[in-house]
């Protein structure tokens, strides 16, 4: 009959070489799924600073800018020592749509991200796509004091 | 399961207290445009006496078809602009996070009107002048120029994969304040006409810091 040996040399790394490769899946999962919380909230906030830009009067232009500085050169910056290789963003503000309850004075800052990431130990994982926005009323109707009139200049 | 559910939380407190903050800014501002209209229409009924109504009403010779109408919008613009205002914020809060509700958050009786342009009509007799600020105490308090907006924001705590199992059971709780001010840089030009209690159609909306400690949630305070 043949005799088994019972010998436990190379079982721990076994076990370890067994199992090492599915915690670094689950790491690199946590790491990813902590990393798109932070980019929504992220640009959460950003959606907030840029409306109140808008409130405040500044031109959608220099918002837009000022947003994108927001977003990438801030901490915690987007595309700094992430896991990232390409993203895509766009900024939009515009007026709300308008409809029966309020006209189109209402500010809308909308902000579009799509996360790319590489490829974990060969398998393509499936890009997320983040899409924020934040409405707020901007003009007061103040157009100025009317006692430039010469009723009130005496 | 638990580095999760704070990631969401987190999320969903930042995007509760962004809805709450743009609701009541949103409603300020509502007020500051019916704060500002009745101002320019004040001025109108100025321009349209030569500058005294009780005299040009009293002597006969102002336009009362005129002052009536500017009177009526007066009134229009009190009430609707009150309504705009709760509606706007209901709206704006609705658009930014849907999956919340969020109330009025009222600190005594006085401030139960709370969307209330707080204006009344000034009255010599029977005869209906302008409109002035209703209460003026009001008005000043906490360096308040004007009416304020006070609202409470609540949400369910997000639950992701086993979150039913790990979750936190107080719900998500955001505050926000914001008041319509006024510097009023050129009301003296008219306060000799007309006395106290005016307002220059200069409003502008800015939210308020706020704490507010709530019974029953130990020891929460909230910014």
């Amino acid at each position: 009959m043949f005799k088994l040996r019972h010998n436990n040399i190379g079982q721990a790394l076994l076990e370890f070489v067994m199992t090492i490769g599915l915690f670094i899946l689950m790491w690199v999962g946590v790491s990813y799924f902590s990393y798109v919380f932070v980019v929504k909230s992220k640009l959460q906030m950003a959606t907030r600073y840029g409306v109140w830009l808008l409130r405040d009067g500044e031109p959608s232009l220099s918002v837009k800018a000022k947003v994108r500085d927001f977003l990438f050169h801030t901490s915690p910056q987007l595309q700094a020592g992430t896991i990232l290789t390409n993203s895509v963003i766009s900024i939009d503000t515009s007026y709300a749509k308008a409809d029966n309850y309020y006209p189109d004075f209402n500010r809308v800052v909308k902000i579009k991200y799509l996360i790319l990431p590489r490829k974990i130990l060969g398998i393509p994982t499936l890009p997320v796509y983040l899409s924020e926005k934040c409405i707020v009323a901007s003009d007061t109707w103040h157009y100025g004091i009317p006692g430039s009139n010469s009723v009130f200049k005496k | 399961m638990v580095t999760f559910n704070i990631g969401s939380i987190v999320y969903e407190k930042i995007k509760l207290q962004n809805a709450v903050d743009s609701a009541a800014i949103t409603a300020a501002i509502w007020q500051a445009r019916g704060l500002n209209v009745i101002s320019d229409l004040n001025y109108a009924l100025l321009a349209a006496t030569g500058g005294d109504i009780l005299k040009a009403i009293v002597s006969g010779t102002a336009d009362m078809v005129l002052i009536r109408s500017i009177q009526k919008a007066q009134l229009a613009a009190q009430t609707s602009f009150a309504g705009a205002s709760a509606l706007a914020a209901y709206k704006v809060f609705k658009e930014n996070d849907d999956n919340a509700k969020c109330l009025p958050l009222p600190t005594g009786l006085r401030d139960s009107k709370m969307f209330s342009l707080r204006v009344r009509r000034q009255y010599f007799g029977e005869i209906p002048l302008h409109m002035v600020k209703d209460t003026p105490n009001y008005w000043e308090d906490q360096t308040r120029d004007g009416p304020f907006i006070r609202l409470i924001a609540t949400k369910k705590t997000p639950s992701l994969f086993w979150g039913k199992i790990i979750k936190f059971n107080k719900p998500i709780i955001a505050v926000s304040q914001a008041c319509a001010f006024n510097d009023d840089k050129n009301t003296s030009k008219i306060l000799k006409y007309l006395g106290g209690g005016l307002w220059d159609p200069t409003f502008d909306a800015k939210l308020m810091p706020i704490s507010v400690k709530i019974p029953g949630i130990n020891g929460l305070i909230l910014h």
